[in-house]
């Protein structure tokens, strides 16, 4: 099936230029198609009804418009989820998690052939599994700890894609799909084989829903950091882990033997992830006077966000226990409130999530101070580091 | 292509200093390593093709692409960045929206060149 003919490009490029006077919507959606490349095309041969933007606030962003794709409100929506605790959201009415795994069988095409649906038996393919566990395992922190159903709150299916590409090394959140490459097995092998690398995906898609951080410069490395913060989290969740027994690496077990490394990146101490001589030595910084200015990686947002996350692990630690009971559920309602911006910085973040501690566990309390003492740990203090926190009121 | 006819590149504009190199340098992904593919075009292979591709390319119309233009949310995260170089100009693109006729450029030069990973400026 070629999709590219479905809907051809030029013809979107036509509706979303000229449509907007007599065609609202559909140059709307036209242009979301556009923006999106291949994949809100395809989703619509899988059955998939894509929702604009500017229709976010009042339905949900994807729909199915077959029936069979439809999730029952019966609440078989667990299936054998990951761990089986991919349950049914706590809000009321709540479908429950609605997964939906593709195969882009090695192409550069969203999102492929539909191969698992909720409710589905696990299929001979692992990595359509580990996909499928992973997103219940993510959708269960999110559900049961935030009281959150899906990336809008509102129950949105997961859309995933694995075998992304040839010899893809990466996994990445394209706006609507979580995609995993299978890597090119003499580095990366397979980035489904990460709980904390899909939880970090998801994470995206909730990011992008809430606080919406700009992907650049420090907003982006924040926007990195709460995505390994709730990736992590989905992880230590699903294992019932206390902080100070977590390894707080994302992406443990991505490397293929081959490599003399543990993770992509060690939120506890930034930097130490890898050392290989292919691939060289983990560039993370974890304090703000190796702070890295680059062009590159849209201004260095995976690198950077080792900072914040050494000031959250720092924190977490600190404190002990379950980490989302705590300073986990200071990030969340800083994610999610409303102080928060596209723009805000690493200082602004900071002060908020200090004032947020306060509010949720008391000014003085050890989830306060611990977040205090972590920021500080990092090089961004209260009393006013050089990086204009002059005047702040922690 | 080294099978495609003898002076395919005499037709474009290599001028005294020749085609020169050509730098490909992939950034971030969710591990956000940075990776350069390198090539002499003079001196490659393919000199021919590469050089054709690197002279008939609107490098003019995306020097000033930044990364601002992939900062949107909704272009989704943790997606390659590319930033291209040659004596002719130097463009930057998300890996989602890098048209075709660039898509193949660094395709055929990947395919040349030998993947390098360093580390970020």
């Amino acid at each position: 099936m070629n999709i590219h003919s479905v809907v051809p490009p030029y013809l979107l490029d036509a509706i979303a230029e000229r449509g907007p006077e007599k065609f609202p919507r559909a140059a709307a959606a036209a242009a979301s198609c556009r923006m999106s490349d291949e994949s809100c095309r395809s989703l619509r041969l899988t059955g998939l009804r894509y929702t604009p933007p500017a229709d976010l606030d009042q339905a949900e962003t994807l729909e199915t418009d077959d029936p069979a794709n439809r999730t029952s409100t019966s609440g078989d929506a667990g299936s054998e989820g990951a761990t089986g605790r991919a349950a049914t959201a706590g809000r009321p009415g709540s479908a429950g998690v609605q997964r939906l795994i593709h195969d882009a069988q090695g192409k550069e095409v969203l999102p492929g052939v539909l191969v698992r649906s909720e409710g589905e038996d696990p299929v001979p393919d692992e990595a359509v599994n580990e996909a499928f566990d992973g997103l219940g395992a993510a959708y269960s922190l999110f559900s049961e700890v935030f009281d959150r159903d899906s990336l809008d709150g509102n129950g949105m299916p997961l859309l995933a894609s694995v075998h992304y590409g040839q010899d893809y090394d990466n996994a990445f959140f394209d706006g609507r799909l979580m995609v995993f490459g299978d890597g090119d097995a003499e580095v990366f092998t397979g980035f489904t084989g990460s709980l904390s690398i899909i939880g970090h995906e998801l994470s995206h898609g909730v990011i992008s829903h809430t606080a919406d951080l700009e992907y650049s410069g420090q907003p982006g490395a924040l926007n990195e950091h709460c995505a390994d913060v709730f990736g992590a989290l989905t992880d230590q969740h699903d294992n019932s882990q206390n902080a100070e027994d977590a390894d707080w690496l994302i992406g443990a077990g991505i490397f293929t033997p081959e490599v003399t490394g543990r993770a992509l990146r060690s939120m506890i101490e930034p930097g130490t992830a890898y050392d290989d001589d292919v691939l060289g030595k983990d560039p993370q910084p974890g304090h703000m006077d190796d702070f890295v200015t680059t062009d590159s990686d849209n201004g260095g947002v995976h690198l950077n966000s080792g900072i914040p996350n050494r000031a959250f692990a720092l924190a977490a630690v600190s404190v002990g226990g379950p980490a989302w009971e705590s300073v986990g559920q200071v990030w969340y309602g800083v994610l999610t409130g409303d102080e928060i911006t596209k723009q805000t910085d690493f200082v602004g973040f900071a002060e908020l999530t200090i004032a947020e501690a306060a509010e949720q566990f008391g000014s003085g309390s050890d989830v306060h101070d611990a977040v205090v003492t972590g920021w500080e740990a990092v090089g961004i203090s209260h009393a006013g580091s050089a990086r204009g926190n002059e005047g702040s009121t922690w | 292509m080294s099978e495609e006819p003898a002076g395919a590149a005499g037709a474009a504009d290599s001028g005294a200093e020749g085609f020169g190199r050509l730098v490909v340098e992939r950034s971030g992904g969710i591990g956000g390593m940075l990776v350069v593919w390198e090539v002499d075009i003079d001196t490659s292979s393919r000199r021919d093709d590469l050089g054709r591709r690197v002279t008939e390319l609107p490098w003019s119309d995306r020097s000033t692409a930044d990364p601002a233009t992939t900062s949107s949310a909704s272009a989704g995260a943790d997606r390659f960045d590319y930033l291209i170089e040659s004596r002719f100009g130097r463009v930057r693109f998300g890996e989602g929206q890098m048209p075709q006729e660039w898509r193949r450029l660094v395709d055929e030069v990947r395919e040349v060149a030998e993947p390098q990973r360093r580390r970020p400026d």
